[in-house]
């Protein structure tokens, strides 16, 4: 392996103001518990101790921080458990310490333009992405039988993705050709009319927090799939809340972020102005001049358990709401069992309208 | 002198016996069941019918009640006639008689009845056989070909129209002995083609039965079509992994609105044809006589069994 060059800082972790152990974030209380000592502290009980992860100090800017030019996107930090070294990349906010598995906050890859202003902590953990896993078969046939054994589960990370949360307006108007058909019988003659109208729709239309996965190393459709977050549950952004979890920063921003929280937003608009006139029987668009402007963009960080599953030496990646628990990913095909099914719907199919063939044959229909 | 006249008288006599060869007739009040010893039930509803028909000797097998024919042709066409009943298995009638009707459906009810209540085809798996009634009644005289038991399946609604068609002429024109002849000419030559209702059976009563068909081809195809959206579904199941296209659940709904409605008329038009009915009608065959509609269903008699019929012609 070629060496890699690396930049120099200082990782973070939280300690246990009981015990001085590292403390980690619980989904399931809502609170920091102490694995050593068991102790509960809220947010702000962690505060009062002035822990190191948890204070609101802000970092400077990460460019300003480190004046480095000459290394290869990786960047080492100094576990303050055990002081060994920990390599992460570029895009890594949050990880764990392959000595002592303490986590390790780099605290510079949220501070400035990086620094996310809401989290949404982690409400569920990862017994409920294994359990949720392993309930993927049903409904399923099509499924490999052995798929969601739990010994194909390669890793489960709870990860804390960078998200832009974008506020859009949408406004302008859409034209369309509508026609109204009426028929009727006279006599022996059947008529069509064809009215023609130029209908006009204008709307504007206020969208709230559209969200983009800002992480170019999550698949955006897999992210959107996973929606809807329940941002009522926001809290501003606090380090702590990274403890027990990996964290990522944003490495996707501006137009292109925008565009697909704007593309969704003027199909939406356009959907709802297009369907607004009931009457017509067929509707045509001719022009769209709907605009998309964003109003408002904020920095958040959503939690995601990440599953990593390894069947048949593929890898198949699923993600689960680390917020409502909704579980996706795309399950690979049996291709025995999709014959078997293929089959059997078309031997069912046939004996089903045999049948019926013959009784209505038998009852004269 | 004496000879001579012995030989005119001869003559008269011989030539009284040649005009006309009358049907044997017997009495049904003094024959058990009516002289009906077929399985139909004698019941009040039928007991007119069946008191109405001639009963008649079953294996003179033509009843020239009009006397059309004369006794050689009586016998030439008798010793056809046995002929085709032993190379088809069927029985054969033909009735000749003046009978008024107002309908054709009387015409087919006394044809039936004659069959069914007689011994005609009793000899015969499902009293199969076919029936000629020329009806010589002087205001519109009329002939039809009727069939029971098996011989429906041989002689099928459109074979019947060849053949009524064939023998217009000659029953028309009264010559009935060369009209029969064609006549069992061309049953003779059906009976050879096999089966003209190939996918019909008779039925214990003599009615026709459609037989269960298997519509392979189409079910193939209609269960490749449920197979494919059946597995385009469960396939579906497996692909969790959605692109979202819209927004409408960040959408505001108290501030946004549409702000412009315009529904502006540009032309209208309106595009008519003629509806085609879609019932047509039947029956007609040519100029010089009309037919009914006819079917090749059976029907049902005043009493006895199924039968078919060729629709009948007029002249």
């Amino acid at each position: 392996m070629d060496e890699v060059k690396v930049k120099d800082e200082q990782a973070l972790e939280n300690k246990c103001p009981s015990c001085t152990a590292s403390i980690k974030f619980n989904p399931t209380l809502g609170k920091f518990k102490c694995e050593y000592c068991g102790s509960v502290f809220t947010l702000e009980e962690l505060k009062k101790y002035k822990n190191n992860a948890s204070t609101d100090e802000k970092n400077k800017p990460i460019e300003e921080q480190v004046g480095v030019d000459d290394y290869d996107g990786y960047i080492s930090y100094k576990c303050e458990s055990c002081g060994a070294e920990i390599v992460a990349d570029e895009q890594t906010a949050s990880t764990f310490c392959i000595y002592c598995g303490n986590t390790a906050i780099l605290k510079s890859k949220l501070s400035g333009k990086f620094t996310p202003s809401r989290i949404i902590p982690f409400k569920n953990d990862k017994d409920l992405a294994v359990e949720t896993f392993k309930k993927l078969r049903k409904g399923k046939p099509l499924m490999p039988r052995e798929f969601t054994s739990v010994k194909n589960i390669e890793r489960i990370r709870g990860i804390y993705i960078p998200f832009w949360l974008y506020d859009v307006n949408v406004s302008g108007d859409i034209k369309m050709k509508g026609k109204i058909v009426t028929t009727w019988i006279a006599g022996e003659m059947h008529y069509t009319k064809t009215d023609t109208y130029d209908v006009i729709r204008g709307g504007n239309m206020d969208y709230h927090s559209i969200p983009v996965d800002g992480s170019s190393r999550f698949d955006n459709d897999t992210m959107n799939t996973l929606e809807p977050f329940h941002f009522e549950e926001l809290v501003p952004y606090n380090h702590a809340y990274l403890s027990g979890f990996y964290a990522e920063k944003y490495d996707e921003e501006g137009q292109t972020s925008f565009d697909e929280a704007g593309k969704r937003a003027l199909n939406s608009t356009r959907i709802a102005l297009e369907s607004d006139p009931k009457r017509y029987t067929s509707k045509t668009i001719v022009s769209n001049q709907l605009v998309a402007t964003q109003k408002k963009r904020e920095y958040v960080l959503l939690p995601v358990w990440m599953v990593n599953v390894k069947f048949n030496n593929k890898m198949h990646l699923f993600a689960m709401n680390g917020q409502t628990g909704e579980f996706v990913g795309d399950i690979p095909l049996d291709g025995k069992r999709f014959v078997f099914y293929m089959i059997l719907t078309f031997v069912i199919s046939m004996a089903v309208i045999s049948i019926i063939h013959y009784v209505c044959f038998k009852l004269g229909v | 002198m004496k000879k001579k006249i012995l030989f005119l008288l001869l003559l008269f006599l011989v030539g009284f016996q040649v005009e006309a060869k009358e049907p044997t007739l017997c009495d049904r009040d003094s024959l058990p069941n009516h002289g009906v010893h077929k399985k139909w039930k004698i019941t009040e509803n039928n007991l007119d019918n069946v008191k109405r028909t001639p009963c008649v000797d079953a294996s003179e097998k033509i009843y020239d009640f009009a006397g059309v024919l004369t006794e050689e042709e009586y016998d030439a066409l008798k010793a056809r006639i046995d002929k085709y009943i032993r190379r088809t298995n069927m029985d054969f009638v033909i009735v000749i008689e003046s009978y008024p009707y107002q309908t054709d459906s009387e015409n087919e009810d006394y044809a039936a009845d004659f069959y069914d209540y007689n011994d005609f085809g009793i000899e015969f798996e499902k009293y199969s056989g076919t029936l000629f009634f020329r009806n010589t009644y002087e205001k519109d005289p009329y002939y039809d070909v009727y069939t029971f038991g098996d011989a429906q399946l041989y002689y099928d609604y459109d074979r019947l129209q060849v053949l009524l068609d064939g023998v217009y002429d000659n029953i028309h024109e009264g010559n009935y002995y060369a009209g029969f002849i064609r006549y069992i000419d061309y049953l003779e030559d059906f009976y050879r083609q096999g089966k003209s209702l190939k996918n019909y059976t008779v039925d214990e009563d003599g009615y026709l039965q459609k037989n269960y068909t298997y519509p392979l081809p189409e079910f193939i195809v209609f269960s490749t079509i449920i197979t494919f959206i059946v597995m385009v579904i469960l396939v579906r199941k497996n692909k969790m992994i959605a692109k979202a296209e819209e927004a409408k659940d960040y959408l505001d709904p108290a501030t946004s609105k549409i702000t412009h409605k315009e529904d502006k008329f540009v032309s209208t038009y309106t595009t008519s044809y003629r509806i085609t009915s879609s019932s047509s009608s039947g029956g007609s065959f040519g100029g010089s006589f009309g037919g009914g509609g006819g079917s090749f269903h059976s029907h049902s008699g005043s009493s006895g069994g199924g039968h078919s019929s060729g629709g009948g012609r007029h002249g």
